[in-house]
């Protein structure tokens, strides 16, 4: 049998793994060398597994090599020490082991059947190339089906998708759920709410802490009394506002409080604030943002749902779609993912009054959810009703949005006639045009059905 | 048959004989038949109805410092807490919260205090709370002083309004009842009550009349003329930090009187908002009706003569004297008890000694007194705002003057009877008996005196002694 053939990344000396049992794996070395013997997968044997997440994270990252299986060896017991480590280790990792129970046994017939999938599918480096494609990819060669959050408290929002970060530099595209949702958009995941959590009304943190404070004083030390109801005077006050050195007295007539029942009686129990000594039923929750310090009332607090995602298609669908959706059908489709889309269009408002450049936004609504297929068929002929300086997106599961540059509404309106006489009256129901001009007053929109 | 002509025979007669008498009576006896409206009710209410109607007609000033001081309220709008106590009020709960929430007024908090309601109040105060409505449940019952005062105390606006649990508000109300506070020494302001359901039955259409006239036009000139006695607990605003100052509501029936009487004490003014509309159940029969009316009239008499009884003699250790707080003390007195007794007396007088006048005089009251009510309904229709509702009481004019002039009177006098020798405000269930039992005895010697100083002392001893 042919030896399978690994590239070997380790923070450890070589005479420490040379005892280790890997019949029929060829070990390369990482660097120059291993990228000349195309290899099968890498191998990862670490003793702090803080490096060994890093290398990883980079071969992920990698264009060429991402989709390449990963065997991951670490010290099992450090990893255990932190949680999330070790969880973001084992969605990276296509085998993982503890160091010293490390064997080769599987190793070789696991990165047969991963290679055979690659292989099956016939990606090419243009599709690799879109950070996205790499993550459906990934999860469509693996079949993992979804892409739970886990509890990062260094995060924004208290959570991570960790693989999503491992696999995409997302410095540049937006963060792990934007990106996510994205692709939501393009129908290549369902979205599911895990948790909804309070963030920061101002900064969107999570890192919030709550409690009930005075809305007096802001106190946050506040105590529960009881209430004293004085049956002779009609006095009523918090009891520790009637206790003396002489006993329990009123507060209004100071005559002494005896027996409970009789003389006076506790009948209600509310919030009362130590410094300042004020009295309410129940005091308000507010909270405070560790990151921009700003206090609000909770029930102000934004309400930010996490979600888990599903994948919603099949391996060669995905290839399908990301080959009709690559760089170069970009430029002749001028199709953007929806976070670009998005961009684009707040860019162009806000250099509309500096360009004084009328623009329309264009959004077909489709009469049902779209094939890839279909989809990519109706782009490619949006593509040939629009100029090369207009701009494509899947904006929703049911929408398709392009802008339309230079364009005020009325010559809008007559690109809608081309875009239907190449689409025919199939597919879309109906169709909204935003024009978004230096004119005063609110954007002119117009919605009419598309056989209108 | 026979019988039965002779008896009309004998009607027709006496009445043929009682229209003569009057035609042939002289006007010495048309005053004695007639003496309470020259002494009481044309100059207390028919020349002060029609005093209100000029002044409320020319009165620019105040007219335009109620506007000034509206805009500088809906400017920087301060806190109004609007405390509802409630014991079983489940049937009208929600329609006086949501009346309270539809107010124009832009600043608002609602203080529900549910004292151990047994009906479905509770549920209700689950339901409505929210940012602007907080509720508070009693453990067990305590009456009505204690909601008001327990909504004092958790309060956190500058004024306060009170008000029943089937109160239901005009949109304008709470606007309109904070109005007069632009006088610095206002420091309460009565609304105007009226009745929710005067189509209910013939006593709450009489009621509707009654509130019309001793009200809605009584309360003008009252509050013109800084002799306002009460604010109804009904729906009253009052300037919170004052009442806190005062010890807040006292143990007993009739505690919105009290209220108004210590504000007037402590050297406050007291004034009448008529726009200030509100809406209250009346009793629907004349059973339910006399029940409230011996209750209100016993706490007349215990709160205006036994415990603020000083105020009819201007006690020197009142440091803020003022001549309107005799003046009011002695306007409820001397109308209520000393001549409306004073009318019943005579009546009673002709009854058992001068059996044959008492038609005669019936039926000269029965004319000259609706004349008198008429020209008081006119006065009612010139100021009022809503003119259909005032238009659809002129029948009343016909039969008021005996519900207010003869029965009322009678329960007053009944009520103040046994206030006077069995003090039966001491024993009203209005007032929990567990509260009732600690309720100090004005005027008189508590009997449980020498019991609780007992129980003070024996607290105060050290352990092991017995005192």
């Amino acid at each position: 049998m042919k030896n399978t053939k690994l590239v070997l990344f380790t923070d450890l000396d070589v005479r420490e793994i040379e005892h280790l049992p890997v019949n029929d794996i060829e070990l390369l070395p990482a660097g120059k060398a291993a990228a000349e013997h195309l290899p099968d997968g890498a191998l990862f044997i670490h003793k702090d597994p803080r490096t060994a997440l890093e290398a990883i994270s980079n071969w992920r990252k990698n264009a060429e090599s991402y989709l390449l299986p990963v065997i991951v060896a670490v010290d099992d017991k450090l990893a255990s020490a932190d949680p999330e480590l070790r969880s973001s280790i084992h969605q990276l990792a296509d085998y993982y082991a503890d160091i010293l129970q490390f064997t080769g046994a599987n190793i070789p017939f696991l990165t047969s059947q991963i290679n055979t999938r690659i292989k099956d599918l016939k990606i090419d480096p243009e599709i690799s190339s879109v950070p996205r494609a790499r993550l459906m990819l990934y999860l469509a060669t693996r079949n993992i089906s979804e892409i739970s959050p886990i509890k990062d408290l260094r995060s924004t929002f208290g959570y991570t998708w960790p693989l999503v970060g491992h696999l995409i530099d997302t410095r540049h595209i937006g963060d792990e759920a934007m990106l996510l949702d994205g692709l939501v958009s393009e129908g290549l995941l369902r979205a599911e709410t895990v948790e909804v959590i309070h963030v920061c009304p101002v900064c969107e943190n999570a890192r919030i802490a709550s409690g009930r404070s005075c809305s007096k004083c802001g106190s946050s030390v506040i105590k529960q009394t009881n209430i004293v109801h004085h049956y002779s005077c009609g006095g009523v006050f918090p009891e520790q506002d009637g206790w003396t050195d002489d006993g329990l007295r009123c507060v209004k007539c100071h005559r002494k409080l005896v027996h409970i029942g009789v003389d006076y009686e506790r009948p209600v129990s509310v919030d009362y604030c130590t410094k300042c000594g004020h009295t309410e039923d129940i005091f308000d929750f507010k909270a405070l943002c560790f990151e921009c310090h700003h206090v609000f009332p909770l029930s102000d607090s934004k309400n930010l749902s996490i979600k888990s995602y599903k994948t919603a298609r099949g391996a060669k669908e995905l290839v399908e779609h990301f080959r009709a959706v690559s760089p170069s059908s970009i430029m002749e489709l001028r199709y953007v993912e929806p976070i670009r889309f998005s961009e684009v269009l707040k860019f162009s408002q806000e250099h509309l009054r500096r360009r004084m450049d009328t623009f329309s936004l264009l959004t077909l609504g489709l009469d049902q959810q779209l094939t890839f297929k279909d989809s990519v068929t109706l782009v490619k002929h949006l593509a040939t009703a629009l100029r090369d300086t207009d701009l494509i997106t899947r904006s929703d599961e049911f929408k398709i949005s392009a802008i339309l540059r230079s364009t005020p509404m009325e010559e809008a309106e007559k690109c809608i006639q081309r875009i239907r006489n190449e689409i025919g009256n199939d597919l879309v129901k109906n169709v909204r045009i935003e024009e978004y001009s230096n004119e005063p007053g609110d954007n002119r929109i117009t919605t009419f059905p598309w056989n209108n | 048959m026979e019988q039965l002509a002779d008896l009309l025979a004998y009607v027709f007669a006496y009445l043929r004989e009682s229209v003569l008498t009057i035609l042939r009576a002289t006007p010495k006896e048309i005053f004695m038949a007639t003496w309470p409206i020259f002494v009481i009710d044309l100059p207390r209410f028919t020349f002060t109805a029609w005093a209100s109607v000029f002044v409320e007609k020319f009165d620019r000033k105040d007219k335009i410092a109620r506007a000034a001081f509206k805009r500088k309220l809906l400017l920087d709008p301060p806190l109004v807490s609007v405390v509802v106590p409630a014991y079983n009020e489940g049937a009208n709960l929600l329609a006086t919260v949501r009346s309270l929430m539809k107010q124009s007024y832009p600043n608002i908090e609602i203080i529900i205090a549910d004292d151990s309601s047994s009906d479905n109040t509770s549920q209700i105060c689950r339901m409505v709370k929210g940012e602007n409505v907080r509720t508070v449940r009693a453990n067990a019952r305590q009456g009505k002083a204690f909601g008001h005062n327990i909504g004092l105390l958790l309060s956190r606006g500058k004024y306060i309004v009170v008000c029943d649990g089937d109160t239901v508000f005009h949109p304008d109300a709470i606007m309109e009842v904070l109005l007069p506070f632009h006088k610095e020494n206002v420091r309460g302001v009565a609304g105007n009550v009226k009745i929710s359901n005067p189509g209910a039955s013939i006593a709450t259409r009489l009621q509707e009349f009654e509130y019309l006239l001793s009200i809605d036009v009584g309360r003008r000139f009252s509050s013109r003329a800084n002799i306002l006695w009460i604010i109804s607990g009904a729906f009253g605003a009052f300037h919170a930090d004052t009442i806190r100052s005062i010890g807040g509501w006292e143990v007993s029936p009739g505690e919105d009187k009290d209220i108004t009487t210590c504000l007037r004490k402590m050297g406050h003014s007291v004034a009448f908002s008529p726009k200030a509309i509100c809406y209250t159940d009346a009793p629907k029969t004349f059973r339910a009706l006399v029940r409230q009316r011996l209750r209100w009239s016993r706490s007349l008499l215990l709160l205006g003569i036994r415990k603020h009884g000083d105020l009819l003699v201007q006690a020197a250790r009142w440091k803020h004297k003022k001549m309107q707080n005799v003046i009011s003390a002695w306007d409820i007195i001397t109308y209520n008890i000393i001549f409306g007794s004073g009318a019943i007396l005579v009546l009673t007088y002709i009854t058992v000694f001068s059996p044959e006048l008492l038609l005669t005089v019936l039926l000269i009251m029965g004319i000259v007194y609706p004349v008198v009510d008429l020209v008081n309904w006119v006065a009612a229709l010139i100021l009022a705002s809503d003119k259909r509702s005032v238009l659809r009481l002129l029948p009343y004019t016909l039969i008021s003057w005996f519900y207010v002039g003869i029965f009322l009177k009678l329960v007053m006098i009944f009520a103040w009877l046994d206030e006077f020798f069995f003090r039966s405000s001491y024993h009203d269930p209005y007032v929990p008996e567990v509260v009732r039992f600690s309720k100090p005895r004005w005027g008189e010697r508590d009997p449980y005196a020498e019991l609780r100083a007992a129980n003070e002392q024996t607290s105060n001893a050290p352990v092991g002694e017995v005192a």
